[in-house]
């Protein structure tokens, strides 16, 4: 394979992505670090004047943003992209296009936020939980803060993605015999990473598309009172609390993955710390409102949530101590890797300990806001998530690069990291007096030692890193040529060479009963060699960039927002072409493990996933009305204040739009041509009669003044029939895809797949309305 | 219980307000428990690193080996010790954040109720006699005094930093803390949440008086 | 055979929603009203579920996940509901 530009911006291929989310994810490191150093110079001495507040806080909250989504958690990809198939033993992901888009959008939201630097007023300035009613257009009136929620919005499409595909691989592309609780811990991480973050990004969604409306339609959600702060805490700490469970998992698997090897003792009680990590990520559902405790919520809800809180400890003291007993009797090697990962075991603790004083409603009652709590997620987070991850690199690295890095000069970055972070997150601890988020600080108090100290920790930090990039640029250029299992491991990806092959395996690997992993080449020969050119997609970059231009130009101008459409829709057409012409298939071996998915196949799985995503979304969207219609002292009931007609009519176009999409099904399986088409074009023409027919409602609603700022019954009315009209465009995008297949003959008794899709998905848009229908117009 | 504490540290710390002495006590539970537990943990992590560190190049019987799913080890038993160890080490610190809890949020009766309202940048103060002062807040000595912490934008927390307390000022919502300062003298108050640009210098002055100064004064 | 089911589940489907639109012009705006229309809307909504999309005959994994995802978004609201109604004390 070749090294052109070509290659790079039109991969598909898992290793070549997650190559490019190592880089990308470093690069936002080094971003998100400056701005780190830039703060600490500015809080070194008190009343110091190096930053405004204005630039302090834009880089408090750009800090806070790069470093929690644009940092770590695609670090942890990098690592899932290019490991986790390799060690279920699968060629790609299940989904190898959408796995390219995923890191486009990743990559396009992150400009987009950063956009913000360069436009008047700054970037998003409002702490990295841009909490209301400050995110609103009243208070904070620059475009920074538009862009950020429009980088936000990328970045959660970007996970989304990310997601269903990495579950579908998961679930349905392991070797023959390996079962799950076979799979290597790291994979064990990733999938409980994204099962979190399949069900907990939603409500962030949710959250940023009722700002993006409030600050560009003037909706009401976060500056009326019945919304406001409370919601958005709600919105934001429904996924808050797991994201950052979503950060730790996956380096706190690595963790569990290096252990062994280098203790050369399997790890202590697998079965015990998975089932600990299982009940942990479930948990982490029930915990959010421990980031409210202050803010007058119920106190008997308040209760549930302490408990909860101290009781989420459990399984992830389990998991520590696990991890610790599997050092019991080993022979531990200190090479690099098992230096940070113990190094960020033993900080995680320091964090973890923390933590429990935060969980006490009480102690939070002075704790809340400070300094100490900035201590408290810096152990965790980059002591823990980062470090775990760092040993994951050194340890992987020889595998994706083929070389090895200077061991010498590993152990001097491991000495001077561990020295650097202590001395500048250990003070914080002591900073219980100083609010966080502050640019000065008076010299009235003692507050100066403790951050003196800790810029001065700052600084050894950031040599640390200087060091470790030199490392790794050293590797590169002149590092040892690396052996494929140079450290002794047991799992897939030490069985094939470094870096691994293109195709990354000859032939189907597979786990025997007894817990033998076979990967052996049968007849010699190499494999599919045909499949190799068509691992090229221009789709999925043109569909980012046209998704970036189109959401730049909705905060900047017209014709941006034109161009970027434009893109946008050719660059759908292409894919779409791609798939009709049959150029993307991807072969599913015909054995596996797919426990318990087994009887469906991947792009069926895929959608599932989706939808489950969207149930916790729009339970979001009608959580939030529902709250604010218990805050309100009044509301009207629409349908006794407007006429039912029209929405009556809409709710009997959806029903019988189902039943005519089940009709085209039904008649496809029977190989009925005819029946098809006639059943497509019908549910075509009344989802589209559906859409005039809400357009002439609002038009009507709007001539009499129910415009969406008018009210909050407005507010939540447009809101909520909006993004479920877009939800009915969008499935008539995909039925006028599925029309023209249809005509081209591309459908048959055989190979109807993909009508089968749209109708599940149809079938939930309708599920939806048929709850608004009622909760909207008629209670 | 309550009051045992109040006078357990009283020889030793001020007891600012009864919260003071209950939020120290608790604090200094929780970071005695941590710090052992922390030690422990981490002093095990480091014993077992230096105590079984590899000699040699000689491997244990059940070493990971290339191609091979490592064997399993440890029992539930040993999973269902820990869960106990870390449950009840749990249960006993929740026991007295339960208690703090009671004296933090039961206000005691016949207090002196003052509004507080939090604006960009600044606090505003009401008493119950209609006065209002910016910026400055002056109460009396040995009274329980709760205040009505609501914001007039956006979100601010009234923080007492000597008195250990804070509450959320948020728009449409009140919500109550209490103290009773027993030393007269100037205290600090400060926003701790970033609510703009002058997030940073959203401070206050409390100034707790002798009672008979504080009366003359509120007649004013 | 199977044509004959999805017409019957649209015509459930039609006239739950027609007594939803009776009961809500006929009965004077209660608890009642509110609680029947919901029951109405649920019904549906299983209908849909059930019998278009099928749920039961996918995998086991995927009617738990369904429903996994479905407590997720319950779990939410009802959390941002007893927060502010006081409801639990
Ligand atoms: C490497 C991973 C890191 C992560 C995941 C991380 C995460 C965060 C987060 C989430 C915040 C909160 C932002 C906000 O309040 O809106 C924050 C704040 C901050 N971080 Fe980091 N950070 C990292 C590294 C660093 C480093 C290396 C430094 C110092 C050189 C640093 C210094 C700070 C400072 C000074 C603040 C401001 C605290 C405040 O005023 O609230 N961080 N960080
Ligand atoms: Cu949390
Ligand atoms: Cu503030």
């Amino acid at each position: 394979m070749d090294s052109s530009l070509t290659r790079w911006l039109f991969t598909t291929n898992h290793k070549d992505i997650g190559i490019l989310y190592l880089v990308t994810s470093l690069y936002f490191l080094i971003l998100g670090g400056a701005l780190a150093i830039l703060m600490r110079i500015q809080l070194m001495l008190p009343n110091n004047q190096f930053l405004s507040a204005g630039p302090f806080n834009q880089a408090v909250t750009v800090h806070g943003l790069i470093m929690v989504l644009w940092f770590l958690s695609p670090l942890a990809f990098a690592f899932a992209n290019y490991i986790v198939p390799l060690q279920i033993g699968a060629r790609d992901l299940a989904f190898p296009r959408l796995n390219a888009m995923s890191y486009w959008f990743y990559l396009f939201g992150g400009l987009l936020a950063a956009v913000g630097f360069f436009t008047p007023g700054g970037a998003i300035d409002t702490g990295w939980t841009v909490y209301a009613p400050l995110n609103t257009l009243n208070y904070s009136r620059q475009l920074g803060v538009t862009l950020g929620g429009a980088g936000l919005l990328m970045l959660i499409a970007s996970v989304t993605m990310g997601t269903v595909n990495f579950l579908v691989t998961i679930f349905r592309l392991r070797a023959k015999g390996m079962s799950l609780f076979k799979m290597p811990m790291y994979s064990w991480g990733i999938l409980l990473t994204v099962f979190m973050m399949l069900l907990a990004f939603p409500s962030i969604l949710a959250g940023v598309i009722m700002l993006v409306a409030d600050r560009l339609l003037g909706t009401l959600y976060f500056l009326s009172n019945e919304g406001g702060a409370i919601l958005w805490d709600h919105l934001f700490w429904f996924f808050g609390h797991p994201e950052v469970y979503i950060l730790l998992m996956p380096g706190l698997m690595a963790i569990a993955e290096i252990f062994p090897v280098f203790a050369r003792r399997p790890l202590y009680g697998k079965r015990i710390l998975i089932f600990a990590a299982i009940i942990g990520s479930a948990m982490s559902f029930i915990v959010w409102a421990h980031h409210m405790f202050v803010t007058g919520i119920d106190p008997g809800f308040r209760k549930f949530m302490t408990i909860t809180t101290e009781a989420i400890s459990i399984p992830f003291g389990i998991i520590t101590l696990c991890l610790i007993l599997t050092l019991f009797r080993a022979s531990i090697r200190f090479k690099t890797p098992m230096l940070f990962a113990l190094g960020s075991l033993a900080l995680f603790i320091v964090g973890g300990i923390t933590g429990v004083f935060n969980s006490s409603v009480a102690l939070d009652y002075n704790l809340r806001g400070t300094y100490w709590i900035v201590a408290h997620f810096h152990y965790t987070l980059v002591g823990g998530a980062t470090g775990g991850l760092i040993a994951a690199l050194y340890y992987w690295w020889p595998k994706m690069t083929g070389r090895m890095y200077s061991e010498r000069l590993g152990k001097l970055h491991f000495t001077i990291y561990m020295i650097g972070f202590n001395l500048l997150y250990f003070p914080m601890h002591l900073l219980v007096d100083m609010p966080r988020r502050v640019a000065v600080y008076s010299e009235e108090g003692s507050l100066w030692l403790n951050n003196y100290l800790s810029t001065i920790g700052s600084f050894i930090f950031a040599i640390s890193w200087i060091i470790f990039f030199l490392i790794l640029l050293k590797s590169l250029r002149n590092g040892k040529r690396a052996e494929s299992n140079p450290w002794g491991s047991w799992s897939l990806e030490w069985m094939v060479p470094s870096p691994p092959p293109y195709h990354n395996f000859d032939v189907n690997p597979e786990v025997e009963s007894d817990g033998t992993i076979k990967v052996i080449n049968a007849n010699g020969g190499s494999v599919e060699s045909e499949t190799h050119n068509v691992h090229l997609s221009k789709g999925p970059l043109m569909v980012a960039l046209g998704t970036f231009l189109a959401l730049l130009g909705v905060s900047l101008s017209i014709f941006i927002l034109l161009i970027g459409s434009i893109i946008f829709a050719i660059a759908l057409f292409g894919w779409a072409k791609e798939n009709i012409l049959g150029r993307f298939v991807i072969r599913e071996p015909e054995v596996g493990e797919r426990w318990p998915f087994s009887s469906i196949c991947n792009m069926k799985l895929g959608v599932w996933f989706f939808l489950f995503g969207e149930v916790v979304f729009f339970s979001s969207i009608l959580g939030g009305y529902l709250f604010i219609r218990a805050n309100s002292t009044s509301w009207p009931i629409l349908g006794e204040v407007f006429d039912l007609k029209l929405a009556s009519i809409n709710t009997f176009l959806l029903i019988t739009s189902s039943l005519t999409a089940m009709m085209a099904l039904n008649f496809i399986r029977k190989g009925e041509q005819r029946g098809l088409k006639l059943g497509l074009l019908l549910t075509f023409a009344l989802g589209l009669l559906f859409l005039i027919n809400k357009g002439i409602e609002w038009e009507e609603l709007f001539k009499h003044g129910f415009t969406p700022s008018s009210s909050l019954p407005a507010t939540i009315f447009y809101t909520t029939t909006g993004i479920h009209g877009a939800h009915v465009l969008a499935g008539l995008i995909v039925l006028l895809y599925l029309l023209v297949r249809a005509y081209k003959g591309g459908f048959s008794r055989e190979n109807y797949d993909s009508v089968e899709y749209f109708d599940m998905y149809w079938n939930f848009v309708d599920v939806v309305w048929l709850f608004i229908f009622p909760l909207l117009y008629l209670i | 219980m309550k009051v045992r504490i109040y006078f357990k540290f009283k020889g030793r710390i001020i007891v600012l307000s009864p919260i003071t002495a209950q939020w120290d006590w608790l604090f200094i539970l929780y970071a005695t428990i941590g710090s052992i537990v922390g030690a422990i943990v981490i002093g095990f992590l480091i014993y077992s690193s230096i105590k079984y560190k590899a000699k040699g190049e000689r491997e244990p019987k059940d070493a990971p080996s290339l191609g091979k799913i490592p064997a399993e080890r440890g029992t539930m038993k040993v999973a269902f010790v820990l869960t106990l160890i870390v449950a009840g080490i749990l249960f006993t610190i929740t026991l007295g954040t339960m208690q703090t809890v009671d004296l933090i949020e039961k206000p005691p009766k016949g207090s002196l109720t003052i509004e507080v309202h939090a604006y960009q940048w600044g606090w505003k103060f009401i008493y119950p006699n209609g006065k209002q002062v910016v910026g400055e807040l002056r109460v009396p000595k040995n009274e329980v005094i709760t205040f009505k912490v609501t914001s007039d934008d956006v979100f601010h927390n009234f923080g007492l930093i000597e008195f250990k307390v804070k509450g959320d000022a948020i728009k449409g919502k009140i919500n109550t803390i209490w103290i009773k300062p027993s030393q007269a003298g100037v205290y600090t108050i400060q926003c701790f949440e970033l609510c703009g640009i002058g997030h940073s210098w959203m401070k206050g002055k409390m100034i707790v008086m002798e009672p008979e100064d504080f009366d003359r004064w509120y007649a004013e | 055979m199977r044509t004959l089911g999805y017409f019957a589940v649209w015509i459930a489907l039609i006239l739950a929603t027609l007594l939803q639109l009776v009961i809500f012009g006929g009965v004077k705006a209660s608890n009642l009203r509110v609680i029947s229309i919901m029951v109405l809307a649920w019904l549906q909504a299983s209908l849909v579920v059930f019998f278009y999309q099928n749920v039961l005959k996918e995998p086991k994994g995927v009617s738990m996940l369904y429903l996994a995802s479905f407590l997720t978004g319950s779990g939410l609201i009802i959390g941002m509901i007893l927060s502010i109604t006081h409801a639990m004390e």
